[in-house]
């Protein structure tokens, strides 16, 4: 893996809120909060984390199911979606600074204009204004630019629908959900509801729909018969292979795949990995892997990013996480996961994360690179002890 | 070890009544649970798992039938008793922990309700009482016993050492000595506490009763001198009052008859020249009245003579109410001991939780509610059914730490029925691995992992990654058989790689391989070709037993 590779997609301080309520009762929930990350090409990227830590939405934000509230996100290089609550949020600073200051000035003016004598308050008042003026000025100057940027962003969020391009982009990148039983809609048949994503691509012979969707049905281990049938005559796994091969149909590069195997049984688990990690290898696929199964994804993984209340916490290679797991969290995540050994598992000792062990009053937390390719959320003096505790 | 056997399933055999035909859930199932023992039934969904458990709970689906075997619980054959028979053992003596705790708690019901609904109906608080007085010298009893056995083991490891090492005879003898000396105070401590806990039963029994005893006189006591009262009350009442007091409510009664039926008649006046709206109106008007006569009755019959008694019997009755509830749990002690069972399966701040309902509660702490109303009735059988199923890792291993915890504490027999092997590696004394209705192999938790037999329980142990693995996973092709129609010979053979002839054409019966350890392939045949496990898992196993002190990874 190059470092120096134009990854496929950067996250950069991704936020995506929640809110409901008003005036008292307002409630935000930080689902994602200030989160990034690169993927390069061709590789796995393990998501992992507790139910309800944001991961999903992630996922979700990234493919545009969701708005993001902040933050932007890179594919292939092209800035896909972007939030503006950061902007919205500098124009009311920068509102704030300038009243405030020209409430200074005032006061200043007044205090002067008492000493001064009959003749100079014209002067000093004309001082003053000018002063203000600039001010103002200054004020209007960066607004007008913060909201040019808002007004462009908000052009690329609803760009999909209009531009070609960015459509042709998005088709790049495709998703696979978690229950295969509630995602595939009852009533349509199987290459219904493969061809679905063509038709809206814009593929209108039925000729070469068909071609697509017999091909693509043998790739993911199914018979082209299957096609005329409904989702209820499958198995589990075989239902999960539909759904594979519908975000395959339209031959993307990159895929986010939420928690694809949870739902399943343990023997169909090991088919619908296979199968994954098979395509992986012969179309050469990028692929977000999303799941709270440790075992699954340091299996699946090249690399692994640990998430903690829609906070990143850490991020590695597969075998370094593993090898070195330095936040708290991760370590007490990796002492959960049970392991099909009693000898080992009699001994297992679950490690119990308590939030309240970081002291974060003084000095946040950032995300640093405290070996290569390994990131950790601390502070400097957690950091220090991490480093310490690598050597 | 001779335990005693808390369950005893014989040749189960279930079946569902559908339009499509009878499909064939278990085929035919027996295993013995043990005291104090977890044995985990391992397999995929739709192997009967699950319709098994249902069966020893008695909570079959309506178009189950049990087409043979038996169910013994504590001498009782649980197939064939009646439902008011089961009612005295379903939650009382065997509890239920259901796989979803989002489908299994009531959404529209305070979760204190749901706790606390099984110990009104069916609560015994004498019963209740009795246990809490001899629960210590239990404990005792029960860790002493548990330092006997790792004081054996310990000696076994010793030895074995000892021997390995080539030490000089005296020492082994030295060894051997300090351990029997050990042994022998532990016994006799043993003893101590078995007396102890005789003493206590009795004890217990005695101060129950007396408490019991106590109650009783009170309250009969005090009937007694109600009853007294009464007696003369009515003496005090002569008949030539009864006479007077009868006449003037006669008198009474005649009146006021005279009074509203004088209005009735005026209204019905107005109703023979008034439209039909009105008409309606009128109607109701004289049904009040008449309602009126109806109440002046009643009240005359209350007030009448002897009302003095009435008041008094009424009182008795309440007495006697109460007696009996004594027995049972009321509301408040129900209340104090859902709060009591949420805090022990840790349950922060129950007095304020137990007054929300489920929505207000994580995935995690649901499940705990689902184990507290599973523990209320103090129950020694437990049956998991895929209790984690539904949660991820981190909240999984918090409650299979509360699981095993609460089995050491009050000495549960426990049936963990789970797809999920590392789980189970945790968890069980005993595996039994099920496919298509039928127990394939049953062993010790190590037969089954370290030492597998059935090709079956070989492919579910390769088919999950552990934290070491690289290669590829070896999938199990094709999906388990349709039970409609169960295949004639083995059920997994179609799946199965090494599968021979004689697997299609004819079921295959346990093979005996250790004591404990039993597995149905015909692979185990004197006769049949030599087939070794797959690399993958044999290299796993060989890992995992040869390097039996690594260190945890974290």
């Amino acid at each position: 893996m190059q470092s120096t590779e134009t990854p496929i997609l950067s996250v950069r301080n991704l936020k995506t809120h929640f809110k409901s309520g008003f005036g008292k009762n307002k409630l935000v929930v930080k689902a994602v909060d200030d989160v990034s990350f690169d993927i390069k090409k061709g590789e796995v990227f393990g998501l992992v984390g507790e139910s309800g830590c944001g991961k999903t939405t992630t996922g979700r934000t990234i493919i545009r199911l969701y708005n993001p509230t902040d933050g932007e996100v890179y594919f292939k290089g092209q800035r896909i979606t972007a939030g503006v609550e950061s902007l919205r949020e500098a124009i009311k600073d920068v509102k704030f600074d300038a009243k405030q200051e020209i409430d200074n000035l005032k006061s200043e003016m007044e205090s002067e204009l008492e000493s001064a004598g009959e003749g100079d308050k014209e002067k000093i008042k004309e001082q003053y204004k000018e002063k203000i003026n600039k001010i103002n000025l200054n004020r209007d100057e960066k607004l007008a630019e913060y909201k040019e940027e808002i007004e462009k962003r908000k052009e690329v969020a609803s760009k999909d629908v209009k531009d070609k391009d960015t459509r042709e982009l998005m088709k790049k990148m495709q998703m696979i959900f978690q229950d295969p039983i509630a995602s595939l809609n009852p009533r349509m048949t199987v290459k219904e509801i493969i061809a679905e994503g063509l038709r809206i691509a814009g593929e209108r012979k039925e000729k070469v729909i068909r071609q697509k969707v017999e091909e693509v049905l043998e790739t993911v281990g199914l018979l082209p018969e299957h096609a005329n049938r409904y989702p209820h005559e499958f198995s589990g796994g075989q239902r999960q292979r539909i759904g594979v091969a519908r975000a395959l149909v339209i031959s993307p590069e990159f895929i986010i795949a939420d928690e694809p195997i949870s739902a399943l049984d343990v023997s169909i688990q090991a088919q619908v990995i296979n199968l994954l990690n098979d395509l992986r290898d012969e179309l050469g696929l990028t692929i977000l892997f999303i799941a709270h199964d440790l075992s699954v994804v340091q299996y699946f993984s090249d690399r692994i990013a640990v998430m903690y209340f829609g906070k990143l916490v850490e991020l590695a290679d597969t075998d370094e996480l593993f090898k070195n797991p330095l936040h708290p969290y991760t370590r007490s995540l990796l002492s959960a996961v049970p392991v099909p050994d009693p000898n080992f598992e009699k001994k297992r000792q679950r490690i119990k994360y308590d939030p309240s062990v970081h002291n974060y009053k003084e000095d946040a937390p950032e995300l640093h690179e405290i070996k290569e390719g390994h990131f950790v959320l601390a502070n400097q003096a957690e950091l220090k002890e991490y480093k310490k505790r690598l050597k | 070890m001779a335990k005693e056997k808390k369950l005893v399933v014989d040749n189960l055999t279930i079946s569902f009544r559908t339009n499509q035909g009878m499909v064939r859930a278990v085929r035919g199932v027996s295993f013995e649970l043990e005291e104090r023992e977890t044995l985990a039934i391992v397999g995929e969904s739709g192997s009967g798992k699950s319709v098994t458990s249902k069966a020893i709970m008695g909570i079959l689906a309506g178009n189950a039938v049990i087409d043979s075997g038996h169910i013994w619980y504590e001498g009782q054959d649980l197939t064939r008793i009646d439902e008011e028979d089961f009612h005295r053992i379903r939650g009382d003596k065997v509890g239920m922990i259901f796989q979803d705790p989002m489908s299994s708690l009531n959404p529209i019901m305070r979760i204190g309700k749901q706790i606390t609904e099984g110990m009104i109906i069916n609560g015994k608080h004498l019963k209740n009482r009795y246990k809490k007085l001899i629960h210590r010298q239990k404990q005792t009893i029960n860790t002493t016993k548990k330092k006997i056995k790792q004081l054996k083991a310990d000696f076994k490891a010793q030895k074995k050492k000892a021997k390995e090492d080539q030490k000089v005879a005296d020492e082994l003898g030295t060894i051997k000595n300090n351990f029997n000396n050990d042994l022998k105070k532990l016994k006799a401590e043993l003893k101590a506490a078995k007396v102890d806990y005789r003493k206590a039963k009795k004890e217990a029994r005695k101060t129950v009763r007396k408490e019991w005893n106590d109650e009783k006189s009170r309250v009969s006591a005090r009937i007694k001198e109600l009853q007294e009262k009464k007696r003369e009350a009515a003496a005090k009442e002569t008949p030539e009052d009864k006479k007077r007091f009868n006449e003037q409510a006669k008198k009474d009664l005649q009146k006021e008859k005279e009074r509203i039926d004088k209005e009735i008649k005026a209204l019905r006046k107005r109703m023979a020249g008034a439209n039909r709206k009105n008409k309606a109106v009128l109607m109701q008007e004289i049904r009040a009245w008449k309602d009126e006569l109806h109440r002046f009755k009643q009240e005359q019959k209350d007030k009448s003579y002897g009302s003095k008694q009435k008041e008094i019997q009424h009182e008795i009755n309440e007495l006697r109410e109460e007696l009996r509830r004594y027995k049972k749990v009321t509301k408040k002690q129900a209340h104090e001991r859902a709060v009591e069972v949420m805090r022990e399966v840790g349950i922060p701040e129950p007095e304020k939780r137990i007054r929300q309902y489920p929505f207000q509660f994580s995935g995690g702490m649901r499940q705990r509610i689902v184990i507290a109303v599973a523990l209320t009735a103090d129950p020694d059988l437990l049956i998991c059914d895929e209790p984690t199923t539904a949660l991820d890792v981190t909240i999984q291993s918090q409650i299979l730490e509360l699981i095993k915890r609460l089995k050491t504490e009050r000495n549960l027999s426990v049936i963990f029925i789970t797809h999920d092997l590392g789980v189970v590696a945790n968890m069980a004394d005993r595996i039994a691995v099920m496919y298509a209705g039928k127990i394939v192999e049953i062993g010790n938790y190590e037969d089954i992992f370290y030492n597998p037999k059935h090709p079956y329980t070989w492919a579910l142990l390769s088919s999950v990654p552990d934290l070491e693995s690289k290669e590829r996973l070896i999938a199990i092709p094709g999906t388990p058989p349709n039970m409609l129609y169960p295949p004639k010979g083995d059920a997994f053979a179609e799946r199965n790689e090494y599968a021979m002839k004689i697997d299609f054409e004819k079921q295959p019966p346990f093979f005996k391989i250790s004591d404990n350890h039993y597995a149905a392939t015909w692979l185990l045949h004197k006769n049949a070709p030599k087939v070794e496990m797959p690399k993958i898992l044999k290299r796993r196993i060989k890992h995992m037993t040869e390097d039996k002190d690594r260190e945890v990874s974290v």
